[in-house]
């Protein structure tokens, strides 16, 4: 949306990384920590509604490994679905974008799709999949490769038609068409649909592995929660939101180092 | 106008061709029929689903957890959009929270829920609910953005009111871009819903499709499936409508 009164930009992104901010980012943080301490302590809250620091911490001393060990396997689940998305988003968005009757035909039907609470179909790839990690890696796929497909298909239509037109009059092949054309000025909008689909996938990853599966940070998460080990929940939710915020991040990086489109 | 019936046929002819080739891979037993049932087989059981008490009960559930946690969250997300964007000073504050907001994987947040509300009707209404949250909240401050302070100020200028300039100006620009939010936190809120009740819970669709799929009745969970994913595309077209009508008057 391009409003008349312009979103706060970069300006202000830029002035949170000054080493006074970084300090005072860590004095919050130390005082925020102390806080929370001290209210689960005085029982001002139960610590078994919110674990204190000093238990999360014991809880990593305790059972790290395991916490490590099981943030592997849902390393490897991510990984795999992701990379599964982004290539099935990319060519299906790549095919059904170049051939604008396809595309007009499709897209409605695929926005619609987007509509879907997706979580349904979990119970289904339980039983077609198993509860391994088969599952939970469709599962990822599933979430993952909308995105993908549909930022693709939109970056290949928003190419201005005279582009098209100079690759005709050069008499260009289809495939020049596709890798000279296509791909190198939806480039922007094909990335910033791999950032989302990507999030997407991971946090898919980790609530299927809370709804169902005998191994991931997301079992850990619901076996411990049954046990009603706070401190165990409440580090194993800190992993598994740091892993998701760090994958963000770092796509976001990738996302802002594609060059703009002319 | 004629292109766009054509074009509607030609979807249909793409569903029917998908529901073909199922009946086709399920005919010729290509794949285990206990794991992928006949279509005719799954639209059966959507029939006698439609007529089960517990089936329609379990939508109900559903139903008004959602509809209850929208109706508190959105007013709410609506006037913290507005609130911060009029008071730019707090837009400072509101916007990189609601960015952030949007960044976090609030879902697998479930177990703090459980921890706090217990396992019932309230932790899925507020589960739901801050699902939907950020997402009205930066459409609110969109719409809010849209609205040109060049007709609020004349609007002023000549004497209207604030009821008027919020009626007559604030109101129908703000609409389109708020119903938009309205609907994708419609999509996110029943996502939400659906996890915390297959996460654990005793009501509920989301729990008999859990059931379902542990007991491998797999006619019935894919009636199920098909069941609560109509229904969720039905209410998005519906609001898409609505969004579309909303803001046609730009277009004139």
């Amino acid at each position: 949306m391009s409003g008349t009164r312009p979103a706060r930009g970069e300006a202000d992104e830029k002035r949170a990384f000054k080493p006074r901010g970084v300090l005072r980012f860590f004095a919050v943080f130390g005082v925020s920590l102390a806080v929370w301490e001290a209210l689960v302590r005085l029982d001002a809250i139960s610590s078994l509604v919110l674990a204190p620091p000093s238990s999360i911490v014991q809880a990593a001393r305790q059972d790290g490994a395991q916490f490590l060990a099981a943030l592997g396997t849902t390393a490897y689940e991510i990984f795999l679905a992701v990379l599964i998305s982004w290539g099935v988003g990319i060519v299906l968005g790549l095919l059904i974008g170049i051939l604008p009757f396809v595309r007009d035909v499709l897209t409605p039907l695929l926005d619609g799709a987007f509509a879907i609470p997706w979580v349904i179909l979990y119970p289904l790839l339980l039983a077609w999949f198993g509860i391994g990690s088969p599952s939970k890696i469709a599962f990822g796929v599933i979430f993952g490769v909308l995105p993908v497909m549909l930022s693709t298909i939109s970056g290949i239509r928003s190419i201005e038609a005279r582009y098209f037109l100079l690759a005709r009059s050069f008499n260009a092949s289809r495939r020049d068409t596709l890798t000279k054309i296509c791909v190198p000025l939806a480039l922007p909008s094909i990335v910033s649909g791999l950032r989302i689909g990507a999030g997407l996938a991971i946090i898919a990853v980790i609530v299927g592995e809370m709804l169902g599966s005998t191994e991931g940070i997301g079992y850990l998460i619901g076996f411990y929660e049954t046990q009603l080990y706070t401190g165990h929940v409440y580090l194993g939710l800190l992993l598994a939101l740091l892993f998701a915020l760090a994958g963000n991040a770092f796509l976001g990086y990738l996302e802002r180092r594609v060059p703009k489109a002319r | 106008m004629k292109n766009a019936w054509a074009r509607r046929g030609l979807q249909m002819f793409v569903l029917a061709a998908v529901c073909l080739s199922w009946q086709i891979v399920s005919a010729l037993q290509w794949v285990d029929p206990l794991l992928l049932p006949a279509p005719a087989a799954v639209f059966a059981a959507l029939g006698e689903l439609l007529q089960t008490e517990d089936v329609l009960y379990g939508l109900l559930v559903t139903g008004s957890e959602v509809l209850v946690a929208m109706v508190i969250i959105v007013p709410v997300a609506i006037a913290l959009g507005m609130y911060s964007v009029e008071r730019s000073k707090m837009e400072r504050i509101f916007a990189p929270f609601a960015q952030f907001g949007t960044a976090v994987p609030q879902s697998i947040f479930l177990p703090v829920f459980i921890f706090i509300f217990g396992v019932g009707f309230l932790e899925k209404v507020v589960f739901g609910a801050t699902h939907a949250l950020f997402v009205v909240m930066l459409n609110s401050m969109a719409a809010t953005r849209s609205v040109p302070e060049s007709l609020t100020r004349t609007a002023r200028f000549y004497g209207a009111s604030s009821f008027q300039v919020y009626s007559r100006i604030y109101f129908p620009y703000m609409l389109p871009v708020l119903l938009q939010g309205l609907r994708l936190g419609f999509v996110l809120c029943v996502t939400g819903v659906l996890i915390a009740e297959m996460y654990v819970s005793r009501a509920g669709i989301g729990n008999l499709l859990n059931v379902w799929g542990a007991s491998y009745d797999l006619p019935r969970l894919m009636a199920g499936i098909i069941l609560v994913g109509g229904l969720t595309v039905v209410f998005n077209e519906l609001l898409r409508a609505a969004e579309h009508y909303s803001g046609r008057w730009r277009e004139s």
